[in-house]
């Protein structure tokens, strides 16, 4: 991949971006400064208005690529001039899909600076598996999880609750630290994902142990059900870096879509496609970069999150694009 | 050639958009129904996400920003107030700061409410007997919340009813009203305001009359007037009688 086209491209969709982006990133911060909800519900609340300027720049880095590069559509100027010059089997589309990347990471990072303002500390989240059944029931009165010395927090329980034999009566619950009763008298638990907060103030825990004091409601503590919130509060703006730059992995898929589709139909359907193709992955959520940015929005550690392996499905559908683009450039230039 | 083009479909739009006597409620309303098809299975997915995922405020305010989406869905505004106010709480606060933090839901809710009322007119009968059952129910589940409303509940649910009257509600609002008419006398012997509290007595005695079975009437209006004449002095009254009757538990103090 040569450098200089590399750098032209990304300067043309920095360019074509830019603007759209800081108009995105505008009506966002208003749209977040304004709505009366969002203060209510913490920055948990901001994550759909985080969202909306990287999405604004990853379409319009991907569109601007699509606009800029003549071989990923149909009948453009100087597409035959290209691909005569080129030997590659992409004809230089892959270098333009790069250079867009470029330029999506380079208004990526403003953005990531501007919202690790918003975002509250993060701190890794542990899941802890129980050692036995998890499901608090007729059998079993007392789960215990195995935390291997974590210093944390605070504990979450987020329990799904079944229906009893008899009629349904509250499971009231005590939990322990090692054996150390964590609150002074027991919480009851009435519904399915009731989430129920007990502080640790900072201590280190091996074994933590849920304990029904009373009540018949079956609780099950699936995959999710405990989770322990470490002490240790991580960087803000790496937190935000991160979320953000899971923008990249659509943008790539949209674009190495493009460059299969685009050699096949005219201009406006190509940025159609990549539209299209960006607007599922996000919005559907086929690729994790909305919940990383919820994530994170949470105050969650994204590196102890499985945002990461969760981009391999996508990113897999985009190198299969990539692969069947190069084989269809080869026939080509046949 | 290409501004040219822009110029001239610039310019027929402001010549469509003067002849067809737009407004800028009008192009909002054009603007948000392009927008939704695009932002309501994000806004779905996000409000999912956050209650299964998130804290309880997170939720309620991601379906405030769906319910923006969908503005007539009054049955939404409810569903979601209630679910705030009342499972939003977290249990292992200590009593008192759940108890401020009941009452800040309730507020929250109730003012989510009486917001969307403006969105949702057709409706705003059912949003104002909806909060009014809300502060009831919000009460009933953390009673140590009714000092830190600034005014008793019952006189606040009481508020949205008269107001849901007001606006033509039907015949199970007058009658909510007449039935939980201890609880509203005895907030207002509470506060001091003897007065509208004997006068909402002598309405609702009066008001025995709507209600359609006779045999309930008749026995509810005996038992008001009973209430009616303790509390103005008449010695006649079989005060342990009505202290038996589970139904004026509110007003037992005032009975004595």
């Amino acid at each position: 991949m040569s450098v200089r086209p590399l750098l032209f491209a990304a300067r043309h969709c920095l360019l074509r971006a830019a603007l759209p982006t800081l108009v995105a990133a505008l009506v966002a911060g208003v749209g977040a400064a304004t709505r009366g909800e969002a203060p209510g519900g913490g920055a948990g609340a901001l994550s759909p208005w985080l969202q909306l300027a990287p999405f604004a720049a990853a379409v319009a880095c991907c569109l601007g690529a699509i606009e800029y590069w003549p071989t990923l559509a149909r009948g453009r100027p100087g597409a035959d001039f290209v691909v005569r010059c080129t030997a590659r089997p992409l004809h230089g589309a892959g270098t333009a899909a790069a250079g867009a990347l470029l330029a999506l990471l380079s208004l990526l990072l403003p953005l990531a600076l501007a919202a690790s303002c918003l975002l509250p500390a993060p701190h890794a989240h542990r899941t802890l598996t129980a050692t036995g059944r998890p499901l608090l029931g007729n059998v079993d009165n007392e789960i215990a999880f195995a935390a291997g010395g974590i210093v944390a927090d605070e504990v979450r329980l987020r329990a799904v609750a079944l229906l009893p034999h008899q009629a349904p009566l509250p499971t009231e619950l005590q939990v322990l630290a090692d054996g150390v009763p964590l609150l002074t008298e027991p919480i009851a638990v009435a519904a399915s994902h009731q989430l129920v907060r007990v502080p640790l103030g900072g201590r280190a825990i091996t074994t933590l142990t849920v304990r029904r004091t009373a009540g018949n409601l079956p609780l099950l503590f699936e995959r999710d059900g405990v989770v322990v919130v470490e002490s240790a509060a991580r960087s803000r703006l790496c937190s935000a870096l991160l979320a953000f730059a899971l923008y990249l992995v659509p943008a790539a898929v949209a674009l190495a879509w493009t460059m299969l589709l685009g050699p096949l139909v005219a201009l406006p359907v190509a940025l159609a496609v990549a539209t299209a193709a960006l607007a599922l992955l996000v919005l559907a959520e086929l690729s994790p970069a909305a919940a990383g940015v919820a994530l994170a929005a949470r105050g969650q550690w994204l590196p102890a999150e499985p945002v990461f392996p969760a981009c391999i499905p996508s990113l897999g559908t985009g190198l299969a694009a990539m692969i069947g683009a190069m084989l269809l450039g080869r026939a080509d230039r046949r | 050639m290409n501004t040219l083009s822009v110029a001239l479909g610039l310019a027929c739009l402001g010549g469509a958009a003067v002849v067809g006597g737009a407004s800028p409620a009008g192009a909002r309303t054009e603007l948000e129904a392009m927008v939704r098809p695009i932002a309501l299975p994000f806004l779905w997915r996000s409000l999912g996400d956050a209650s299964r995922a998130g804290d309880p405020a997170e939720a309620f305010a991601k379906a405030q920003l769906l319910l923006e989406a969908i503005p007539g869905w009054a049955d939404g505004y409810i569903v979601f107030a209630y679910r705030y106010a009342l499972d939003g709480g977290d249990v292992a606060l200590p009593p008192a700061a759940r108890e401020r933090a009941a009452a800040d839901r309730l507020q929250i809710g109730l003012s989510v409410l009486d917001r969307a009322r403006a969105s949702c007119q057709r409706d705003e009968i059912d949003l104002l007997v909806s909060m009014s059952w809300l502060v009831e129910l919000a009460v009933r589940r953390e009673p140590g919340i009714a000092p830190l409303l600034g005014t008793a509940p019952a006189v606040l649910a009481d508020g949205f009813l008269v107001a849901a009257e007001a606006r033509g509600a039907g015949r199970m609002v007058r009658e909510q009203r007449l039935f939980q008419l201890p609880q509203l006398v005895a907030a207002l012997l509470a506060a001091g305001d003897r007065a509208r509290a004997l006068d909402l007595l002598d309405e609702g005695v009066a008001r025995c009359a709507e209600v359609r079975r006779t045999d309930i009437a008749t026995e509810w209006r005996a038992l008001l007037d009973a209430v009616r004449r303790c509390l103005r002095g008449d010695p006649t009254v079989d005060g342990a009688a009505l202290l038996a009757d589970d139904r004026l538990q509110p007003l037992a103090t005032f009975l004595r």
